[in-house]
């Protein structure tokens, strides 16, 4: 642990002014702020993460689904990114990724960036790769994610090619 | 006021530690006292009016805040000791080297250097809070990234400390892990500046517009 509180304060008024006391008092503490370059790791990172460690805060329904697929695939579908990238994804899985984006977004657990990529990224996916659609969302709105992820700076390249392609499918399903 | 004198004695001495920075403060820069003048009018204070009087004892919660009535308290003692100063003089027809001639009264009676550190203060106390409570091997991560992510950007500028270094320290797995932890100490820090409020105000302040008038008087900068 590094400095002492009051030497902070002192500090903090001693080269600037008590208004950033304030700003301190005033800040939104459901919303963290992240940089573009934070973002980007962070998708990264919850790309790489495994659906075992994080989909079963879900509810307990989750983790028969997950067992069962991976008795059907052994070695397949084991991180998010797996699933979000792959040809042919179980149609469950994307659900399930979608209800995981659309909570932790809801709940503010992971950044509302991070949460509203994986929720278009999996509907995409879902339409594009599976024929299935997941959501009421229209195509219109589906388009209009999948352009706000292509525009966003901190989505990754890979990410962003995946997507581009999932767009051309959308307008060849249509 | 509780009649137990070792109680009373304790709560004089949380009363002196958590205001006195600020009364001094008042003295100093709102009335222009020198220092160690300063020292012997809240000396005097202490022991005339909140000792000897027991002035703590007429603090009505349902008539206001508790530090405006001691910088009220502190204002009345100020005017009555210049005046029983000057009384002596004049009595001793002794030449003036009283407490008048340094005291600015034409200054404002706002108490805004009062405000101001009682707000410092205030702040200063709840992050020691916050601090002492993220001792524990579990929750020193928590302080760590309030500092790296909001302290010091917050108050000094800095760059926040960036999320892959965050994860390679405290081997976070996802990141909800570490939004978590960020969320957790914001919170907790708030909970932290309540809480200091309370020890402050007394248990029946109403917490939430203090939060609003110490951002009022903090915005106005130093």
């Amino acid at each position: 642990m590094s400095d002492n509180p009051s030497n902070l304060v002192e500090r903090a008024l001693a080269v600037g002014n008590s208004k950033t006391l304030s700003d301190l008092i005033g800040m939104n503490a459901n919303r963290p702020q992240w940089s573009a370059a934070d973002l980007s790791s962070m998708l990264r990172h919850q790309l790489a993460a495994p659906l075992q460690a994080d989909l079963p805060i879900l509810g307990p329904d989750v983790l028969p689904i997950l067992q069962r697929i991976a008795v059907a695939s052994p070695g397949a579908w084991q991180i998010f990114g797996d699933v979000l990238s792959g040809d042919h994804p179980p149609i469950d899985l994307l659900k399930m990724i979608k209800d995981y984006a659309r909570q932790t977004g809801k709940d503010q657990t992971l950044p509302i960036e991070i949460a509203t990529a994986m929720y278009y990224a999996s509907i995409l996916a879902a339409r594009t790769r599976c024929g299935e659609k997941i959501t009421s969302l229209s195509d219109a709105a589906l388009r209009d994610g999948a352009k706000w992820m292509i525009d966003a700076e901190w989505i990754d390249s890979a990410l962003r090619q995946q997507i581009s392609r999932d767009l051309q499918r959308l307008a060849d399903v249509r | 006021m509780n009649p137990d004198p070792v109680v009373r004695r304790s709560a004089l001495d949380q009363l002196c530690h958590r205001y006195m920075p600020a009364l001094r403060a008042h003295l100093v820069r709102q009335k222009r006292l020198p220092p160690e003048e300063a020292d012997d009018v809240l000396q005097g204070f202490i022991t005339g009016k909140i000792l000897e009087q027991g002035i703590l004892q007429r603090v009505r919660p349902e008539r206001g805040r508790f530090r405006n009535f001691l910088l009220v308290s502190l204002n009345r003692y100020l005017v009555s000791r210049v005046r029983h100063d000057n009384a002596q003089k004049r009595r001793a027809n002794a030449p003036d080297i009283s407490l008048e001639p340094q005291l600015d009264t034409t200054a404002p009676e706002s108490g805004e250097a009062f405000s101001m550190e009682w707000a410092r203060q205030l702040v200063a106390d709840a992050l020691r809070r916050m601090r002492e409570d993220c001792q524990s091997p579990q929750r020193q991560s928590m302080w760590i990234i309030f500092e790296q992510r909001v302290l010091e950007p917050t108050l000094l500028g800095a760059k926040p400390g960036d999320y892959d270094e965050l994860v390679r320290r405290f081997d976070f797995k996802s990141p909800r892990e570490a939004q978590n932890v960020l969320v957790n100490a914001k919170r907790r820090f708030i909970q932290c500046l309540r809480d200091a409020i309370t020890d402050y105000e007394g248990p029946q302040a109403d917490i939430d517009a203090e939060i609003q008038d110490l951002q009022r008087i903090l915005s106005k900068g130093v």
